[in-house]
C-alpha cells in the first residue's frame, strides 16, 4: 500500500487564534473574494476556511479534474436542519427561503468547497460520529490506495446547534470543539512531506468490548515500529496496546467530537517521534479509529500550518 | 482482487414492508405516492409524498425495543434482517467473520432531529430524552444495525445527498474486493423529513401529482421515505456455502458536478465521469451494458442531463432500456440508490425490467426507451444503476450476472 503523504494542514476553528462566528463572513470573503457568503451557513463557512488554509496555491486543471475532497462529521449540518425547521414552525413552511434549503444536506460543505475551486474528482462526506476525522483520513489512504484519486483535501467539521450544546457536557465549555481542519494530501511517497499515512484501522467493538475474532490480527499488525500514541481518553482496548509506547492525550476537556483526534494530530506534528498512532474513541458506539503516520526525524511544521 | 457477490437484499418502501411485495407490486406497475397522511400537508403548496404504508413491522419492533433506536435505524436494522434472511444466514453465522455495515443517508436521524427542533421553537428543552446527543448523529444508523445483530465490525456512514446509498455499496464492495472484509451490509435508508419536503417545495422541484421521469411535461419528484440493503459477500465464500448469487458488483464510479448546489451540470459533466469511472473500473466498455436503472426524478433538468451524460457515455442512438422506479414510489432521498440496486439485483435475477410509470409523451431530449408503463421480460446480463445527489455528487454501480 501507498502512503498517503499529508502537505499541509489548515485549521478553522472556533475560539482559537481569535475565531469568532461573527468574523466567518468576512475570514472567508478574504480566501473566497468572489464569492458572497450570504445563504452559506457557518459549517460550509468553517470547511471553506480551513480548506482555503490548507492550499497553498491554485491547482492546474490536469490535477483538479481527479482531486477529491473527504470530509467527515458528527453532526453534520444539524444546525442548518434546525434553523430551517424553526423557520418553518415558528413563522409557517411557505415563508422559509429556499435558497437556505441546500445547508441542509450534510454534504453541503464538502460540495461547496468542489464547486468553489473546481474540484472534480469524488466528493465524499461521511457523518461518524466521533471518529469522523480519523474515519476520513482513512478513507482517504484506502481511497488513494483504490485508485479513486492521486490528491485530495482531507479533513472534517462541527457546528452544533446552540441548544443542543446543554446535551453534550456539564458545562457549556466542554461541549464540543466546533470549526475544521483539512488536509492537503497527495497518494505516494513525496519530498513536500508534514506526514505520511500509512496505515488504517477502525473497528465497532463487540457489545462485549471485544475485537471481533476476524479483525485481531489485523489489530496487532497495526502497532509493528510505533513508539507513540495520541489517544483522547482510555479505550477498551488499552490492555491490548503494546508496553513502551509513549502515550499521550490532549489537555483540553473540550469533546472533539466529529474533530477527534486533530489535538493528538497536532502533537505529533509538533514532538520528536517518528512513528505514532493517532486514535479516536467513540464510546456511545464502541468504536476505535486509528491512523498510523510517520514522519521525518527532525521534520517540523514550519511554513505547512496554513494558518 | 476478490469477486464481490450479491446474496441478500431488503427493502422497505411505499409499496411494501418486504422484497417480496415491494418487486411484485413494481411489477405491476402501482404507484405507491399518494396525498400525505403522516403528516398535514394542508400548508404546503404540493400536498403528495411517498409514505410507507405498511406500519406494522416497524411499529411491533419499536414497541418491542423502545427508545433504542431512532427510525432510520429501525428502517436499517429491519431491512438489514431481511437481507441476512435473504441469503439464507443468521447473526451467530456472522460472530467469526470481519463483517462491515456502510449506510448512506440525506437526512440521518431527521425525524429526531426535528423533534428535538420542535422542543427548542416551543421553550420545552427539558422534555429531551437522554441519549438525544448520540442518537441524532448519523453514524447510529451503521452502528445500530451491527449493535442489533450482537456484532462488532467495519461501521460507515454516508452523508452524500440522495446519492448517499450507491456510496455506501460502492465502500462494501471496495472492502471486500480487497480482502478486508468477508461480508457487508450495504444500503440507504432516510424516514420522511418535514424539513426535506418543506424544502423541495419551496425549491418548486415537486409534482403536484405525480412523477413522469422522461416524459414530456414532467413536473418534478416526489419526496418519499424508505430503505434498501444489499448483503455483499465474498464471492467465493457464497459459492463454497452454496448460496444463491443474484448478481455481482463489477465496479463503481464517484464523480463530481462542480457547477451549482442544486443544478446539474448542463452537459451532465460529473454523470458522465462517475459512468465512465465505473465502466473502467470493471473492465467494461459502453457496449456491455444491457440496461440502467436512472436515477430519474422526474425534474426537468435531472432527466435531461442525464439522458445527455449517457448519449455522450453510449452513443446519441442510444436504445439501452433505462428506467426510473421513482416513478412507482417517489424519491426516497438516501434510500434512492440503495433501493434501485436492490431492484436491479432483483431484474438481473428475475429477467424483467421494471416500467417507468405515469410515462405520457416522448421528450427529444430525454433516452429513447424507458421501459414506459410496463414491465417486460429482459435476458441482458450488465447492469448499471446512476444515482446523483444535492451538491453535485454523481455516482454510479455496476451489477454483472
Amino acid at each position: 500500500m501507498r502512503p498517503l503523504t499529508i502537505h499541509r494542514k489548515g485549521e478553522a476553528i472556533l475560539g482559537r487564534d481569535g475565531l469568532a462566528l461573527e468574523a466567518l463572513p468576512l475570514e472567508f470573503q478574504r480566501i473566497f473574494p468572489d464569492v458572497s457568503p450570504k445563504y452559506i451557513d457557518n459549517l460550509s463557512l468553517l470547511a471553506a476556511i480551513a480548506a482555503g488554509r490548507a492550499m497553498d496555491k491554485p491547482l492546474e486543471e490536469n490535477i483538479r479534474k481527479d482531486f477529491a475532497v473527504i470530509m467527515g462529521s458528527a453532526f453534520g449540518s444539524l444546525d442548518s436542519v434546525v434553523d430551517f425547521d424553526a423557520q418553518a414552525l415558528q413563522k409557517g413552511p411557505n415563508t422559509v427561503n429556499p435558497m437556505d434549503f441546500p445547508n441542509t444536506v450534510a454534504n453541503a460543505a464538502g460540495s461547496r468547497i468542489g464547486i468553489w475551486l473546481q474540484l472534480k474528482g469524488p466528493n465524499v462526506m461521511l457523518t461518524n460520529g466521533e471518529t469522523s476525522f480519523i474515519d476520513a483520513i482513512g478513507f482517504a489512504w484506502e481511497g488513494s490506495n483504490s485508485g479513486l484519486f492521486e490528491h485530495c483535501l482531507v479533513g472534517a467539521v462541527e457546528k452544533l446547534p446552540a441548544f443542543l450544546k446543554s446535551l453534550a457536557a456539564g458545562s457549556p465549555s466542554e461541549a464540543g470543539r466546533e470549526g475544521a481542519c483539512f488536509l492537503l494530501a497527495s497518494a505516494g511517497p513525496k519530498e513536500d512531506s508534514l506526514f505520511q499515512v500509512v496505515d488504517y484501522f477502525a473497528l465497532q467493538l463487540n457489545p462485549d468490548l471485544s475485537v471481533p475474532k476476524g479483525f485481531k490480527g489485523r489489530f496487532e499488525g497495526l502497532w509493528d515500529g510505533v513508539e507513540w500514541l495520541g489517544c483522547p481518553e482510555t479505550t477498551p482496548l488499552d490492555p491490548l496496546f503494546p508496553r513502551g509506547l509513549i502515550r499521550t492525550s490532549p489537555p483540553s476537556p473540550v469533546r472533539e467530537l466529529g474533530l477527534g483526534g486533530l489535538e493528538s494530530l497536532i502533537a505529533f506534528i509538533s514532538g520528536t517521534a517518528s512513528c505514532g498512532i493517532v486514535g479516536a474513541f467513540s464510546k456511545s458506539e464502541r468504536k476505535v479509529s486509528f491512523i498510523k503516520i510517520n514522519k521525518k526525524k527532525g521534520a517540523v511544521e514550519n511554513g505547512s500550518n496554513g494558518n | 482482487m476478490k469477486k464481490v457477490a450479491v446474496t441478500g437484499l431488503g427493502v422497505i418502501c411505499p409499496l411494501g414492508d418486504d422484497l417480496a411485495k415491494s418487486w411484485k407490486a413494481m411489477l405491476e406497475g402501482q404507484v405507491g405516492t399518494d396525498r400525505l397522511q403522516l403528516m398535514d400537508p394542508t400548508p404546503y403548496r404540493v400536498k403528495i409524498g411517498g409514505e410507507i404504508k405498511e406500519r406494522r413491522r416497524i411499529d411491533d419492533f419499536e414497541k418491542q425495543h423502545a427508545g433504542l433506536f431512532e427510525r432510520s435505524s429501525v428502517l436499517s436494522i429491519l431491512a438489514s434482517q431481511e437481507a441476512l434472511s435473504n441469503a439464507a444466514l443468521t447473526a451467530p453465522d456472522l460472530q467469526s467473520l470481519r463483517v462491515g455495515s456502510f449506510f448512506g443517508t440525506t437526512m440521518g436521524e431527521v425525524q429526531l432531529a426535528e423533534r428535538l427542533s420542535e422542543l427548542n421553537v416551543k421553550g420545552r428543552l427539558e422534555e429531551i430524552l437522554p441519549g438525544s446527543f448520540e442518537k441524532v448523529q448519523g453514524s447510529r444508523i451503521a452502528f445500530s444495525v451491527l449493535d442489533f445483530l450482537g456484532l462488532g465490525g467495519q461501521t460507515v456512514v454516508f452523508s452524500n445527498a440522495c446519492a448517499s446509498g450507491n456510496y455506501a455499496i460502492g465502500w462494501g464492495f471496495e472492502q471486500i474486493r480487497q480482502g478486508r472484509l468477508d461480508l457487508a451490509f450495504c444500503g440507504g435508508v432516510d424516514a420522511f423529513s418535514r424539513v426535506a419536503f418543506t424544502g423541495f417545495n419551496r425549491l418548486l422541484s415537486l409534482t403536484p401529482d405525480k412523477c413522469r421521469p422522461f416524459s414530456r411535461g414532467r413536473k418534478g419528484l416526489v419526496v418519499s421515505e424508505g430503505v434498501g440493503v444489499l448483503l455483499l459477500e465474498d464471492m467465493e465464500r457464497a459459492q463454497e456455502r452454496g448460496a444463491h448469487v443474484y448478481c455481482q458488483i463489477g465496479g463503481y464510479g464517484l464523480g463530481m458536478d462542480a457547477f451549482h448546489m442544486t443544478s446539474p451540470h448542463p452537459e451532465g459533466n460529473g454523470a458522465y465521469e462517475s459512468i465512465l469511472r465505473a465502466l473502467n473500473q470493471a473492465h467494461l466498455n459502453p457496449g456491455d451494458v444491457d440496461y440502467i436503472s436512472a436515477h430519474g426524478t422526474g425534474t426537468p433538468a435531472n432527466d435531461k442531463t442525464e439522458s445527455t451524460a449517457i448519449k455522450k457515455v453510449f452513443g446519441a442512438g442510444c436504445a439501452i432500456p433505462v428506467n426510473s422506479i421513482k416513478s412507482m414510489i417517489g424519491h426516497t432521498m438516501g434510500a434512492a440508490s440503495a433501493i434501485e440496486a436492490v431492484m436491479t439485483c432483483m431484474s438481473l435475477d428475475r429477467g424483467m425490467l421494471l416500467p417507468t410509470m405515469n410515462w405520457e409523451n416522448p421528450d427529444e431530449d430525454c433516452i429513447a426507451d424507458c421501459v414506459p408503463n410496463q414491465s417486460r421480460p429482459f435476458n441482458g446480463k450488465t447492469a448499471i444503476s446512476n444515482s446523483f445527489a444535492f451538491g453535485g455528487n454523481t455516482s454510479c454501480l455496476i451489477l454483472m450476472k
